[in-house]
């Protein structure tokens, strides 16, 4: 990290403290900063961010904290000009979850966003696309990347439990016959 | 005319893993293209939760299966960074070697994978036969030839075995010498030229709308966005490499970019065997029992730069013996979905393989 990079970090954080007071600055890493936003600013700061050089969405991922009974939303950005990356994290109830789809901003969100859908059951409004299933056909139940969805109570109650008891040798018969 | 639907996949000398590509074509002319995966699915990242930081290490190289060493150097880099475990100098370097060979693995194995689309399978024999040897180099590190598991939290498995540094130069003096051979099978080659050159546009805007990182950005952008050089990682910054760019991005770029970038990683092995300091290779990650290490609280997104772009894990650890929540960002995954779907119509039916590799989508990472 050079001292250049350091200034403009400074400079681009001070601005981003003015125009955005609710957004907190949680961890600063370096390179990678990470800022607690809440969710009616996120396309605000997204357009913001987009137009400040930030024109990559790497990737959106979502995280289930069941104990506080919210899911978080991660969107990450990169800016490959200055080598910095923005994780800007949304915390959204998590009965009936729902927020409004970037795909407006970012184009490439259209299959976070659906993946997102698909393993933890949150609506993006806007983005009918992202309604449809994509990894899991026919899907039966609970959104599995919810924390409470347990994969081993699932495979256990749908598909039949199989015992091997195989019998080798020349009572059983031989697996292979040599000639 | 009427429209046919076809399937590209999974059962398709031209598809990389099990995933299915649904082409409507009228003609020879793909109209409408989906990528449809599930028939991969692994449940990598519920698995991940359910593993202990230390068991996570045998399960993550099986994401991606060209460039297993990925899925280990970001994990451990990203354990390392929230748990703020310095690691031995030498580790970087050894780790430094193990992502450059690699690399070379991965960029073997999509130019072989040009054979099937264009019907020079010798290309594909040369390039198997080559990965062979180097597999058994792995083989010698490591004990294994496909999944390594040789980067771990807290530096490399063990040290490099004696010897290794000889027959790894050796190898490379050897494969540098057929360079040429190659290059004049495939890309002085008219048949192939004819369907990689000016085929397969990758335009600027189009890079920027999708996501689209590694050899198709820096050959559209004409600039060398590289995390190994953007952001270094391990000890890129102490090591001299050129990264090719240009601003004209065709099928033909995008594969000789390939052949360049494998030119630079002998390049970076060279250097990190004559920079290599001694030493330990390893500091514990945490104290006592293996199955009951824990990593403090905390959540970071580690990258680095697969031969596909961007490849990266966001981990979230809430102090316990497991993580909390992994994520894994596929490399190709940007064009791989909204690519196929956007960008692959108006090609060739016969294109449309050659659309896949170029564009280096791998499957495993996208359905993991």
């Amino acid at each position: 990290m050079t001292n250049s990079m350091n200034s403009v970090k400074a400079r681009w954080a001070a601005q981003m403290r003015g125009m955005f007071p609710d957004a907190r600055l949680k961890k600063d890493r370096g390179t990678e900063m990470t800022y607690e936003i809440l969710p009616r600013d996120l396309h605000q700061i997204l357009a913001y961010l987009k137009n400040s050089g930030w024109r990559q969405l790497s990737m959106i991922t979502g995280v289930d904290w069941i104990e506080e009974g919210q899911f978080e939303l991660v969107y990450n950005l990169f800016d490959w000009e200055q080598g910095l990356r923005v994780l800007l994290s949304i915390r959204i109830g998590r009965d009936k979850p729902q927020v409004l789809t970037i795909t407006n901003i970012y184009a490439g969100a259209q299959y976070y966003e659906r993946e997102i859908h698909e393993f933890f059951g949150i609506e993006f409004i806007g983005n009918e696309d992202a309604l449809k299933s994509l990894f899991l056909e026919r899907w039966d139940a609970l959104p599995p990347l919810r924390k409470d969805f347990d994969s081993r109570a699932y495979s256990d109650k749908k598909y039949v439990k199989r015992f091997y008891d195989p019998v080798y040798g020349p009572q059983g018969g031989a697996p292979f016959e040599r000639s | 005319m009427s429209e046919v639907k076809l399937f590209f996949g999974p059962q398709h000398p031209g598809m990389h893993g099990n995933a299915s590509v649904h082409l409507y074509v009228e003609g020879d002319t793909v109209k409408k293209a989906r990528l449809v995966p599930g028939m991969l699915h692994r449940g990598f990242e519920k698995s991940m939760e359910n593993h202990t930081w230390m068991g996570n290490v045998a399960l993550i190289p099986r994401v991606c299966v060209a460039e297993p060493d990925i899925n280990e150097m970001v994990f451990a880099q990203g354990v390392e960074a929230i748990a703020e475990i310095d690691i031995p100098e030498r580790a970087h370097y050894i780790r430094m070697i193990i992502m450059e060979m690699t690399r070379i693995l991965a960029h073997m194995m999509s130019l072989g994978a040009i054979s099937s689309p264009t019907g020079l399978y010798t290309v594909n024999h040369w390039m198997q036969a080559d990965r062979n040897d180097m597999m058994d180099i792995f083989e010698e590190i490591t004990g294994h030839r496909v999944y390594h598991m040789y980067i771990v939290p807290g530096g490399v498995r063990r040290e490099l075995p004696p010897g290794i540094e000889k027959r790894i130069l050796d190898y490379f003096t050897e494969f540098e010498r057929r360079i040429p051979e190659y290059q004049a099978l495939v890309f002085e080659n008219p048949t192939i030229l004819a369907r990689l050159k000016d085929n397969i546009l990758l335009p600027a805007e189009v890079v920027w709308e999708l996501g689209v990182t590694g050899i198709g950005m820096r050959s559209a952008v004409g600039k060398p966005y590289d995390v190994r050089k953007v952001t270094p990682y391990a000890r890129y910054d102490q090591v001299e490499f050129e990264v090719p760019v240009a601003t004209y991005s065709d099928a033909y770029t995008r594969s000789i970019f390939k052949v360049i970038e494998i030119k630079e990683s002998i390049r970076i092995i060279r250097q990190a065997f004559d920079m290599m300091p001694g030493g330990k290779v390893n500091v514990k990650m945490a104290a006592g029992n293996a199955l009951k290490w824990t990593v403090p609280k905390g959540q970071t997104y580690s990258a680095v730069e697969s031969a596909r772009g961007e490849f990266g894990y966001y981990i979230v650890s809430d102090g316990k013996t497991q993580p909390y929540r992994i994520a894994v960002r596929g490399a190709s995954f940007p064009q791989g979905f909204l690519g196929v779907e956007r960008y692959m119509p108006g090609v060739r039916l016969d294109d449309a393989p050659l659309w896949y590799d170029t564009m280096g989508v791998c499957t495993p990472e996208i359905d993991r």
